[in-house]
């Protein structure tokens, strides 16, 4: 039962980031963005549970506002990339023709270009702001998901139920619908736990760069930017960003584990 | 047998968590024997089999104990450890499936040769491979050397059985344990590998425990016999006597189910195989006996009978009930109607890979400029093995797939639909039963239309709200005879329809094809490997070989006088049961 047990942990920790986030658009300790020249670097305990930042603004409520940032960020980009992805794996799944390669090869040149390159060009077209980040971030996971959706959908076209769905005279776009995606759906929300941790992470790079979520708005990144300079005097300023950020990350990634485990009969009797 | 019994096992049990699965199983094996353990799906005896090398899953624990000879220690409950000085060198195992049974990436050779330098049989590599080689040989393999250096994909399935035969026979054990060694194999391809597990164990003095749910092989291959129900033993004895004079009611309702024989028919099961934590209390067939009554609540002990057998029943039978047959249905003459479907030399060419870039492409013929004709009210099987092109003509007959070159064509207004082999890939997983008995309806299905067909395949109506797993085997054959059924075809395809399915319901879901096609004049197609199934379903057989007809006719003359030699070999490759009494002198 040891998928039971990571399906748990990546649970907690991705509802403890959710419930920040949610959390933070009600509340927060202090104003995330109000500077503070009296409390600036102020130590964690006493009236700031994690301290302040060099400005003096509460590093606990920016880093629940950062989740609410990462959060809008990674849903949105993963959004996008399973709206890409997804059909797109489908079609080429149920063609085994020409569409099915045409679509694998562009798959295949996305994959191989540099999600930063990506994000640089499209910043410095479009400029820095957080739908950039996003934009990009969603263009470079949408290959995964093509990728599974594909694999998925092979196995689905090569079972009995669809020649029977054949015989019936069901149309493609009916087959697809009726059968196709909800037997794919499992390795689909799989695949979003997986993505959601790499765009957590893209989001906080990104950002570190300066091409994402632009100031004063708070992200994991830019905070972890911000207090690069006073790594050796203040090191646990960037101790938070950085613990925040590892734990979402973990967080998915268990709980997509898990999520594996449970979906996969293949898996049945290995755990 | 005045020798201490080479396998002695005593009180065997097998849990899953709390959930109890084997229960009870005692018996004993000589040197030399072949036991065999006859039971449908669910009835534990795979377990066993497993339980005995210490080889089930995790979550599994078996409780009891197996003394083999010449072991010091209980095989029940030893270390794997000890276990691995057992397995392989004292008792070999044949599985199922000889593809996941040898190492895809290594040799058969080398595979064979490391069971010997493993257990120290030929320390020397070069004197373990000829040895293999040698092994190869006698378990009849065409080129030994050859196949030894081949890899498991390059074989036949009969010839990777061969390998795995030869390794667990390369130690030369005591016991060899055959869990359905030849259900995946072709009926000729499963006569020569009996012949060689018989003739084997005959020479060796090899004990075999030889798992299988086929009754007439069983009697085959075996001397005696354990029936399984429910995880527990029901009965055993000498084959000859339970299977033709049976004392318990299972095996009584067993033979009765699997009787195709001309002249009779068969009866199945009520009920289905219960799931193990679903057993009645007391006799575990009681829910399923035509004789149960009150006594029956109570577990009956297994005792000896007066013919070296054991029985676990309040109500044995005595064996009179057995013989008399039921007449099959009497059927009101089917008048052959009017042509439904006329299909032309259709030929199917499948592209091979190339070998080398730019080569010329090698095609592959599954089928040949094959012709038939289908009338209304008609049966007509088609009959072959693996190869033999008889699913690809059902593809192109129901235009599923394209032919290279002929022509299919339909009358006007004939629908055509297909019920598949296998019952659980044929229904989609994640729709109701009453969406997929609506499938082909498009929009057009009431209610009414729905349980209407659900109750014509013998399904109660509450069934349109569940979802495919929650039903048997047979269950889910008849949604999709259902399904099949509702845009009211012509003609009826069945590839394979009872197949995946156990013993005690096949004769259920043979009995709906043939009511719903007789009522309504429909044409009926039949592919399919089991002689027996198409001899009981058609009127007209086509055998089939290499994407060939080779023989064709009304089904009581080819089977009375078979003018191909393929067919006659097909014929005779079928165990039957009174054959096998006939044939055997011990």
């Amino acid at each position: 039962m040891r998928h039971r047990a990571t399906l748990t942990a990546g649970g907690a920790l991705v509802v403890l980031v959710l419930a920040a986030a949610l959390l933070s658009l009600v509340w927060t300790p202090y104003d995330p963005m109000h500077v503070d020249a009296a409390h600036r670097l102020a130590a964690p305990g006493g009236g700031h549970l994690l301290g302040t930042d060099q400005f003096g603004r509460d590093v606990a409520s920016r880093l629940m506002t950062g989740a609410r940032t990462t959060v809008f960020v990674g849903v949105v980009a993963v959004g996008f990339a399973v709206f890409l992805g997804v059909p797109a794996g489908i079609a080429a799944g149920m063609s085994d023709g020409a569409l099915g390669a045409l679509v694998m090869r562009v798959g295949d040149f996305l994959l191989a270009f540099p999600a930063l390159l990506l994000a640089i060009m499209l910043a410095a077209v479009y400029g820095t702001s957080t739908l950039t980040a996003m934009t990009a971030i969603g263009i470079a996971s949408a290959p995964g998901f093509a990728r599974v959706s594909r694999a998925a959908t092979l196995r689905v076209m090569a079972a009995e139920y669809i020649d029977a769905a054949r015989l019936a005279r069901r149309s493609r776009t009916a087959i697809a619908w009726r059968h196709v995606l909800p037997n794919i759906r499992d390795v689909v929300i799989v695949q979003v736990s997986v993505a959601f941790a790499t765009a957590v992470l893209a989001e906080a790079a990104l950002s570190y760069l300066g091409l994402g979520t632009p100031p004063p708005t708070p992200s994991w990144g830019r905070m972890l930017l911000d207090s690069q300079e006073l790594l050796f005097s203040e090191p646990e300023l960037c101790l938070w960003p950085g613990l925040a950020v590892a734990a979402a990350v973990l967080g998915l990634n268990l709980f997509g584990d898990g999520l594996r485990d449970r979906f996969d009969p293949t898996l049945e009797g290995v755990r | 047998m005045t020798t201490a019994p080479l396998l002695e096992v005593t009180g065997l049990g097998v849990d899953a968590g709390a959930v109890p699965l084997v229960r009870d199983v005692s018996f004993s094996l000589a040197r030399g024997e072949r036991l065999g353990v006859i039971g449908e799906s669910g009835s534990g005896k795979t377990l066993t089999a497993l339980a005995l090398l210490g080889l089930l899953d995790d979550g599994l624990r078996a409780t009891g104990s197996a003394r083999l000879d010449g072991v010091p220690f209980d095989l029940v409950g030893a270390s794997d450890r000890d276990l691995s000085t057992v397995r392989g060198r004292l008792a070999g195992m044949v599985f199922q499936e000889p593809m996941t049974a040898l190492n895809p990436v290594m040799r058969v050779g080398p595979q064979i040769a490391e069971t010997l330098r493993l257990h120290g049989t030929r320390t020397e590599r070069a004197a373990a491979r000829a040895t293999a080689v040698d092994l190869l040989d006698r378990l009849r393999l065409p080129d030994p050397a050859r196949a030894a250096r081949a890899h498991p994909h390059q074989l036949s399935g009969g010839q990777r059985q061969r390998g795995v035969l030869g390794i667990a026979l390369a130690n030369d054990p005591a016991l060899l344990i055959c869990d359905e060694p030849t259900t995946a194999l072709d009926v000729t391809v499963q006569k020569d590998i009996v012949d060689l597990i018989t003739g084997l164990s005959a020479e060796r003095d090899t004990a075999v425990l030889y798992i299988s749910h086929d009754l007439a092989l069983v009697a085959s291959v075996c001397h005696r016999v354990l029936v399984m129900y429910g995880g527990r033993i029901v009965e055993s004895g000498p084959v000859r006597q339970v299977l033709s004079r049976p004392a318990h009611p299972y095996t009584e309702a067993l033979l009765a189910a699997c009787d195709l024989s001309p002249g009779a028919r068969p009866k199945a099961i009520p009920g289905t195989v219960p799931a193990p934590g679903a057993l009645p209390e007391g006799c575990v067939f009681r829910d399923r006996c035509a004789y149960a009554d009150d006594a029956c609540a109570v577990r009956p002990e297994r005792v000896a009978d007066a013919s070296g057998g054991t029985v676990a029943c309040w109500h044995p039978r005595t064996g009179a009930a057995a013989t008399e047959a039921t007449p099959p249905p009497v059927e009101a003459p089917r008048e052959a109607g009017r042509v439904l479907l006329t299909a032309r030399k259709l030929t199917r060419r499948y592209a091979r890979p190339r070998t080398r870039p730019f080569a010329p492409r090698a095609h592959f013929t599954a089928l040949e400029e094959v012709g038939l004709e289908l009338r209304a009210g008609r049966r007509l099987g088609v009959v072959g093995e693996s190869g033999s092109g008889k699913t690809t003509l059902l593809r192109l007959l129901a235009g599923l797939d394209r032919p290279t070159a002929g022509t299919v064509e339909t009358a006007d207004g004939v629908g055509l639909q297909v019920v598949f082999q296998d019952p659980m890939g044929s229904l989609d997983p994640r729709m109701r039963v009453r969406d997929i008995v609506a499938e082909p309806l498009r929009g057009a299905a009431s209610p009414g239309r729905v349980a209407e067909l659900l109750t014509a395949v013998g399904l109660p109506a509450d069934a349109a709200a569940r979802y495919p797993h929650q039903f048997s085997g047979g269950q889910r054959q008849r949604i999709a005879i259902a399904r099949a059924l509702a845009p009211k075809p012509s003609v009826l395809f069945a590839d394979e329809p009872v197949s995946a399915l156990d013993v005690s319901v096949r004769a259920q879901i043979l009995d709906v094809l043939r009511g719903v096609t007789g009522e309504r004049g429909m044409g009926l197609c039949v592919v399919s490997h089991d002689l027996g199934v198409i001899r009981y379903l058609c009127d007209d057989v086509m055998v089939m070989r290499g994407g060939r007809v080779v023989e064709r006719g009304p089904v009581a003359d080819v089977w009375s006088a078979p003018q191909h030699p393929y067919t006659e070999q097909l014929l005779n490759a079928v165990p039957v049961l009174g054959r096998s009494f006939s044939g055997k002198g011990s």
